[in-house]
């Protein structure tokens, strides 16, 4: 009986072992796929500005690049409300520029810059279409 | 927008980006055409930014990569090394149960990294991509080209890897390679693609084309069994032009509708066979200035396919209208510029061509003389700004408009017939 069990136990094994041997692919035994990226290298550009360590005690202005009422840039007010009330909610001494004080429009481009940038900031948001 | 961020990253102050889906093709085109390798930048379904509910369920992931953005942010999927940006993962694998199930993987990871058209891709394994390779005489680091917004390095390994995943056997990389050479040769505009969606109309010349099995005749830029190639070497095409490029995940599909030509391409062989019997009929390739039977690949962009069976070159005229986005700003442009590729078909050019006498020349000086239009239509169509505000012409739009061929007879498409290609193909 021992002997049998143990016969009929090889053979299960074995069977598997064969089934995986017919249907192995010609990549790799084991069933894993190996595949290579199609993304190019690219030149090596510019850098952005450098990031904030933190954002405890820092002046961040929320720009946005449309009225409230233009529907081409969804809700986006309602967005950086939100994200006003939580920012100081979670950093200490955060100053946020309102996004209505800022041009609510995206030309000219100087005139939106200047602006943003004559508030001092440490950071900005940008959105939210356009 | 785009600007506007990269304004102020150039002044020095850090900055984030939250916009609505719509808005991600242009805007990341903007900033990496601006030289910039990534962006911190997060886009939203954009029903879900139009309603306070969807606003409110976005704002915690909004609110974390804001943070992110402004203060721990590094480009996520390039890393530098020399001179360049190069992807930070060079492979992949995959390992399921099976090796369908690892196939299945790769196929949806693929899809989820923005590589692919949603259709089942094969896989580009080390084996295939050297199979491809070796039907080539460039080595696998020959630059082909350099395009997209960032001007990715289109490498003859790239391209492979992408002629692999569009299934494509090694003796279409010719062809494959050719034409990403003449795509890749025109600046990429970070404007036009958002707004349309052209596809380059690959037109394939010399006896290669039928020694691989390019179809030139029934159902020429429609799927056939007996011509695997046509569809391959487009999708090929097609899915280096989206992978390649980017900041490590593609480049966006386009705003609008969209192009069906996206999934396997337009690509069709010359049919010489016949025009050789005709007078008046030479093969593109000599109408490009080279010897008859030479093999020739020459692409054009496209954005749109029109037919007119048994109809009239004025039900085709009616189709090539003036397009806004793409009006030439000068002489030099207007007079360098393609209209458009006429195709005639096999049996049409033995009733008027063999028969009838008729010559491209014929059809293109028809076609050029028909596609006109009214000059308050062409105001109405082209003198409009991004926002749809009437301009007053000027420079090269109003001296063409005080010219007294087209005072008279409306505005033409095209500078003169030679501005559209014809070509043999389809139907016996």
């Amino acid at each position: 009986m021992k002997k049998t069990a143990v016969l009929l136990a090889a053979a299960l094994i074995a069977m598997p072992l064969l089934i995986t041997a017919c249907g192995t692919p010609p990549e790799n035994a084991d069933n894993a796929l190996t595949v290579l990226s199609p993304q190019g290298a690219v030149e090596k550009g510019k850098d952005p500005a450098p990031r904030l360590e933190t954002l405890e005690g820092k002046k961040i202005a929320f720009w946005l690049s449309a009225t409230p009422d233009q529907l081409y840039a969804g809700k986006g007010a309602e967005l950086y409300d939100l994200l006003e009330k939580m920012l100081q909610e979670k950093f200490s001494g955060i100053e946020i520029v309102h996004y209505a004080d800022l041009p609510m429009k995206f030309t000219p481009e100087t005139e939106v810059v200047d602006a943003i940038a004559a508030t001092d900031p440490d950071g900005v948001v940008v959105g939210f279409g356009g | 927008m785009g600007s506007i961020a990269i304004a102020l990253e150039e002044k020095g102050i850090p900055t984030v980006t939250l916009y609505n889906q719509r808005h991600e093709k242009r805007f990341m085109g903007t900033i990496l055409q601006k030289g910039y390798v990534d962006y911190p930048a997060i886009n939203f379904d954009e029903y879900e930014t139009f309603t306070s509910e969807g606003i409110r369920a976005l704002a915690p992931e909004a609110f974390d990569f804001m943070v992110e953005g402004l203060t721990t942010w590094t480009p996520p999927y390039l890393k530098p090394e020399g001179d360049r940006w190069v992807p930070k993962e060079s492979a992949f694998t995959y390992s399921g149960d099976s090796y369908q199930e690892s196939l299945d993987l790769f196929n949806r990871s693929y899809l989820e990294m923005g590589w692919g058209d949603g259709l089942p891709l094969m896989p580009p394994t080390r084996e295939r991509v050297d199979a491809l390779l070796r039907a080539t005489p460039v080595s696998a680091e020959t630059v082909i080209g350099r395009w997209g917004p960032s001007n990715a390095y289109f490498t003859a390994e790239k391209i492979a890897v992408a002629a692999a995943m569009a299934g494509a056997r090694p003796e279409y990389m010719p062809v494959i390679i050719a034409a990403l050479e003449a795509v890749t040769s025109s600046p990429w505009d970070a404007f036009f693609p958002v707004m349309r969606s052209a596809v380059p109309l690959i037109i394939v010349n010399g006896p290669y084309a039928g020694e691989i099995g390019i179809n030139s005749s029934s159902n020429a830029f429609g799927p056939n069994p007996a011509y695997p190639a046509n569809g391959a070497i487009g999708r090929a095409v097609n899915l280096a032009l989206a992978a390649i490029p980017g900041n490590g995940r593609g480049i966006k599909p386009s705003n609008l509708a969209g192009n069906p030509a996206s999934y396997a391409g337009i690509v069709v062989a010359e049919a010489e066979g016949v025009i050789s019997l005709t007078p008046g009929w030479d093969p593109v390739s000599v109408q490009m200035g080279y010897p008859a039977g030479t093999n020739l690949v020459t692409v054009m962009g496209v954005d749109q396919m029109d037919m007119s069976v048994l109809g009239s070159i004025d039900n085709i005229a009616a189709c090539v209208a003036p397009n806004r986005d793409i009006w030439p700003g000068n002489r030099k442009m207007w007079e360098a510029q393609y209209a458009g590729a006429l195709v005639i078909t096999e049996m049409q050019i033995v009733i008027d061509g063999q028969m009838g006498g008729k010559t491209k020349a014929d059809y293109a000086r028809e076609l050029w003389e028909s596609a006109r239009f009214p000059v308050d239509e062409f105001r109405d169509l082209i003198l409009r700004s991004e926002f749809g505000e009437p301009v007053e012409p000027s420079g090269f739009v109003k001296s063409l408009l005080e010219e007294p061929d087209v005072v008279k007879k409306g505005v033409p498409v095209a500078a003169g017939p030679d501005r559209f290609l014809v070509l043999v193909a389809g139907g016996h």
